[in-house]
């Protein structure tokens, strides 16, 4: 918790009154100026050798071509352009460059093994089964039938292990698709028209940092009146989306200042279409980057709702309710298997997607530079 | 109500400076004050100016991206513009954009970046769409092979060949080309001008030519404008302004063209000197109290000049 | 100057308003009022319709919004049900053990952090930094209460080194050398968990700080005209790299505060955190909502303190 305080202190920061972001803002943009032009040279400089090839070459196109093409223009009857030459798109250069990065891919295969095994287990599972108090089996130690013992009703631990990691996987997936999602339309608007729209933005979403988050979310989870899995995820969802909407805005700001987007308003597009089809793609390895280091903080932020009592309910246990278990002095101090292995998994889950994260951010720096 | 093509009367572009302790407008950036530019039909205009000097923002008020403050703009003697508002976007208004680089979406292939206006304003078929995309990258000299590539697997001068398919997809009247060869080679600067003088008269294309280098223009204009501060210095026909320059301002930028005549250099030396040294001195003398141009003086049917108001 | 801190006052107002009025429709949806913790079967019914018409709570809602500020003005934060006392003597009487909680943390994630950071710049890519970064990869990765709860497991039980809940030791005389040394002894558990967890931020921050600093022209240009190595690094680099963490104070101990809440429930440690959550359990919510405007002002106050440090330190942030 107090780290994600942190990244978003973090944030805040950077640019938190109306001044310093203005400020901050002509720096990017004018950060951003030397960046397109440096990256500019930099993408001419690679292409330099094969630019001048092409410029040696290009007096000959003309005639290249005529000779090559049917004088007749037009009739491209005859072209296969199905089978024209296709290129790398760019998602597919991250994917790369993640399984290039050890660490990443290692954490990416454990990841993806635990998240198989628990959504492929639960599905075998009986959850009735696992909840069932049984008080003949109180506060067993890991044996044969138990493979991890027992909780103060009798429940199994491992059985509540595996659901609670699936419920905590399925809501930070929720959370971080809740809040991700509104923070990115959110944020794209504010940076595409600017001016006094943007203002107006920024400054709710300046008031919902100073919101006291933790504490809000307690006391909406404690009155609101149905209380579920979906209305869990928004109320979290609605206090989480401002880190996303700030980072996309900024570079929303920057990304529209260029003339790609002009260029497309110029040809007719709506602004709906050039918000979400020219300048959204240009975020994607970004949005990509963020939307997992949320999951990581989501995942840490649910089981900490859990751990206080106010996540799920005990009926459908989340790896934060076998930790609360330790609360008690007896279960901390004496049966180390009720919560230690919903604290390691806690660790590995966020570690593995922090790992992840981290790479594909490494991936999106390097290609910037590449590009 | 004229018979140009297009009509800039009196326009006005002028950003709010915002500042003080509630963030109030304190002043203006006149980037463009009071410009009058008339294009004739089928005849390219070169606008000519130092960077600052609000000739792409004329440009851009014609797009329609930057707000205009006042004056008027006429098309086809229809008026597209009312004050304080942007240009409406018109189908037969299009622009080529400086930088081949940021022009284009580098998350996008060339189909998807020439077609884009197609999608707009025509409805095709798929296979329609990529004939029509095929014909105008021929025309601009690119190779079918182009069709599925991204921007970045292509030279400057060829981006720019991509941004000029793009813009003359929908067949449009008018042109603005914002300094289109400024960010190549100059070595490939020659091709991708004649090029476009090729289609502009393929076309029949009536175009707003933006460049900070008169040497550009010369061979690609009819009318040339000369922009400094936001107001036309001096404006006429090619050879007025290169034969006959009236302004000190037009002046040293003819002498700063590069000549390739290897014995003219110590003429031409000399010439810019004379010529920096009358500037130095007299250059005030061009501008009123506010450091802006005087207001344009007839000096012959299509040459007119801001020369200082005499007394 | 002045005139940022005053703009930027301006600014904090409005926050200050909107967060009063969250607040307070907090409260107006949260069950009970303020007439619950009185009910009594023998009162009639027509008696609590008269209390409630005497205490304004039938009035619309702007006019009970504005007397409920205009009390807050005049130190009235209304009553806790549970405790049958003021808000404030109850919120009072834990506020100096949150205070004391975050001051401890602070300083320790400073003591220990930014020589960690200024060491793993330094150094940059030896195993030493190697292993600092490994620890700030675990430590982003680890949420607080998890830490908390490992290190109570080992330090307070399985050692039994330190006590495992609590502020202070009992009959213990306040004031007297004794009762100072058990608070301390008290702190170290939580406060350690909480920094420990709490100074990867400022590791990582100083350690990408100081490498950039490296790069900078004027470094070099110190490296060119032949500055000792050491203080190099003392005058030029370092300082620059500490400078924005000293300006993040405001947001360090804000931050901190908003924080402890777990640790303080996971030590059973009697501040506001915990404080918080036990309203929340028993109903008690005229204590909880005092304590959330209270951690909203704080942490608007705390931007607005460290904006303005930063506004000293980094004259960019006020040109305008």
């Amino acid at each position: 918790m107090s780290q994600k305080d942190k990244d978003i202190n973090n944030e805040t920061n950077e640019e938190t009154t109306d001044a310093s972001r203005e400020e901050i803002e002509s720096q990017n943009r004018r950060a951003s100026d030397e960046q397109s032009t440096s990256r500019d040279s930099d993408g001419r400089d690679p292409y330099g050798n094969r630019g001048d090839e092409r410029l040696h070459g290009s007096s000959e196109m003309s005639t290249h071509m005529n000779s090559d093409m049917p004088p007749g223009a037009g009739d491209h009857g005859g072209l296969d352009y199905k089978n024209l030459p296709k290129s790398t798109p760019g998602w597919k250069v991250l994917v790369q460059e993640l399984i290039a990065d050890k660490l990443a891919l290692f954490s990416l295969i454990i990841f993806a093994s635990i998240t198989a095994y628990v959504f492929g287990l639960t599905m075998f599972l009986d959850q009735a089964e696992i909840v069932f108090v049984d008080l003949f089996a109180i506060h067993e130690p890991p044996n044969e039938e138990f493979r991890l013992g027992t909780d103060y009703g009798g429940r199994d631990i491992f059985g509540q292990l595996i659901i609670g990691t699936r419920n905590s996987l399925a809501i930070g997936f929720l959370v971080t698709l809740m809040s991700v999602g509104f923070g990115i339309v959110y944020g794209l608007i504010s940076g595409y028209f600017g001016g006094q729209i943007d203002n107006a933005l920024m400054r709710v979403v300046d008031f919902f940092l100073v919101l006291p988050f933790l504490m809000i979310v307690i006391v909406f989870v404690t009155i609101v009146p149905s209380y579920d899995i979906w209305t869990f995820s928004a109320i979290m969802a609605a206090f989480l989306w401002m880190g996303t909407a700030r980072l996309i805005r900024s570079l929303a700001l920057q990304e529209t200042e260029l003339d790609y987007i002009n260029a497309s308003k110029t040809l007719g597009t709506s602004n709906l279409k050039v918000i979400f089809s020219q300048l959204m793609p240009n975020l994607v390895g970004i949005i990509i980057v963020n939307g997992t280091l949320s999951l990581a903080a989501n995942i840490g932020i649910e089981s900490g709702l859990s751990f206080l009592g106010f996540g799920f309910p005990e009926d459908y246990p989340s790896l934060g309710t076998l930790l609360s278990y330790a609360t008690q002095t007896q279960t901390l101090q004496n049966r180390w298997w009720v919560w230690l292995p919903a604290a390691l998994m806690i660790l590995v889950l966020m570690l593995c997607v922090r790992n992840i994260g981290e790479a594909l951010r490494r991936a999106g720096d390097a290609r910037q530079r590449q590009a | 109500m004229s018979n140009e093509f297009l009509e800039i009367k009196d326009l006005k572009i002028h950003f709010p400076i915002k500042g003080g302790f509630f963030n109030t407008v304190k002043d203006h950036v006149k980037a463009v004050d009071g410009v009058n530019i008339s294009i004739p039909k089928g005849t390219t205009y070169g606008l000519v100016g130092e960077s600052g000097s609000g000739k792409t923002t004329t440009g851009k008020a014609v797009m329609g991206l930057n707000d205009i403050t006042e004056g008027e703009i006429f098309f086809r003697g229809e008026k597209l513009s009312g004050k304080g508002k942007k240009v409406g976007v018109n189908r037969d208004i299009q622009m080529i954009f400086q930088d081949p680089y940021s022009s284009l979406n580098v998350r996008k292939r060339v189909f998807d970046i020439v077609a884009e206006p197609l999608k707009n304003y025509e409805s095709h078929s798929k296979n329609e769409l990529i004939e029509e995309v095929l014909k105008l990258l021929e025309r601009v000299g690119l190779p079918p092979g182009s069709l599925y590539k991204f921007p970045h697997e292509f030279s400057g001068g060829q981006r720019q060949r991509i941004g000029v398919a793009r813009a003359i997809a929908l067949n449009p009247k008018l042109i603005i080309a914002d300094e289109p060869v400024s960010a190549l080679d100059v070595s490939v600067q020659a091709q991708v001008l004649n090029f476009m003088q090729e289609i502009q008269q393929d076309m029949d294309l009536t175009m707003l030519f933006i460049a900070h280098d008169l040497g550009v223009v010369r061979h690609m204009c009819k009318h040339i404008g000369i922009m400094y501060h936001g107001r036309l210095v001096e404006e006429g026909t090619a050879e007025e302004i290169f034969n006959n320059p009236q302004h000190i301002y037009t002046k040293r930028l003819i002498a700063a063209i590069p000549d390739t005549n290897v014995e003219k250099v110590e003429s031409n030396l000399k010439l810019r000197q004379q010529i920096k040294e009358e500037y130095d001195q007299h250059f005030a003398e061009y501008l009123d109290d506010e450091g802006r141009a005087f207001p344009l003086q007839a000096i012959s049917d299509t040459h007119k000049v801001a020369l200082p108001v005499k007394g | 100057m002045i005139k940022f801190t005053i703009r930027r006052l301006l600014i904090t107002f409005p926050q200050l308003v909107l967060l009063s009025v969250l607040v307070f429709f907090m409260g107006s949806l949260m069950p009970g009022d303020a007439l619950s913790g009185l009910i009594d079967p023998s009162i009639p019914a027509e008696a609590i319709e008269a209390r409630r018409e005497a205490l304004g709570l039938n009035n619309p809602w702007y006019i009970q919004y504005r007397d409920w500020v205009v009390a807050m003005f005049q130190g009235d934060f209304g009553q806790s049900i549970f405790h049958q006392r003021p808000v404030m003597d109850v919120i009072g009487s834990r506020l100096m053990n949150t205070i004391w909680l975050s001051v401890f943390s602070v300083i320790i994630i400073y003591v220990i952090g930014i020589p960690l950071g200024l060491i793993s710049g330094r150094y940059k890519d030896s195993l030493l930094d190697s292993v600092i970064t490994g620890y700030t990869y675990l430590g982003f990765a680890t949420p607080t209460f998890v830490f908390g709860l490992v290190v109570l497991w080992i330090f307070g039980y399985h050692f039994g080194v330190f006590p495992t809940n609590g502020s202070v030791g009992a009959g213990l005389e306040p004031g007297s050398v004794d009762y100072i040394l058990s608070k301390i002894n008290h702190l170290i558990l939580p406060s350690f968990s909480i920094a420990l967890i709490g100074l990867v931020g400022t590791v990582q921050y100083l350690r990408s700080g100081v490498i950039e600093a490296q790069q900078k022209d004027y470094v070099m240009l110190a490296r060119a005209k032949g500055v000792k190595q050491v203080s190099l690094y003392l005058k030029h680099i370092f300082r620059n790299a500490i400078i924005p963490i000293a300006a993040f104070f405001g947001y360090e101990l804000v931050g901190l505060l908003g924080g402890s809440i777990f640790i303080e429930w996971v030590y059973a440690y009697p501040g506001m955190g915990a404080l918080f959550l036990e309203s929340i359990q028993t109903r008690d919510f005229s204590v909880a909502n005092v304590l959330i405007l209270f951690y909203g002002f704080l942490t608007i106050v705390g931007a607005l303190l460290s904006d303005i440090i930063l506004s000293i330190v980094d004259p960019r942030i006020r040109i305008k």
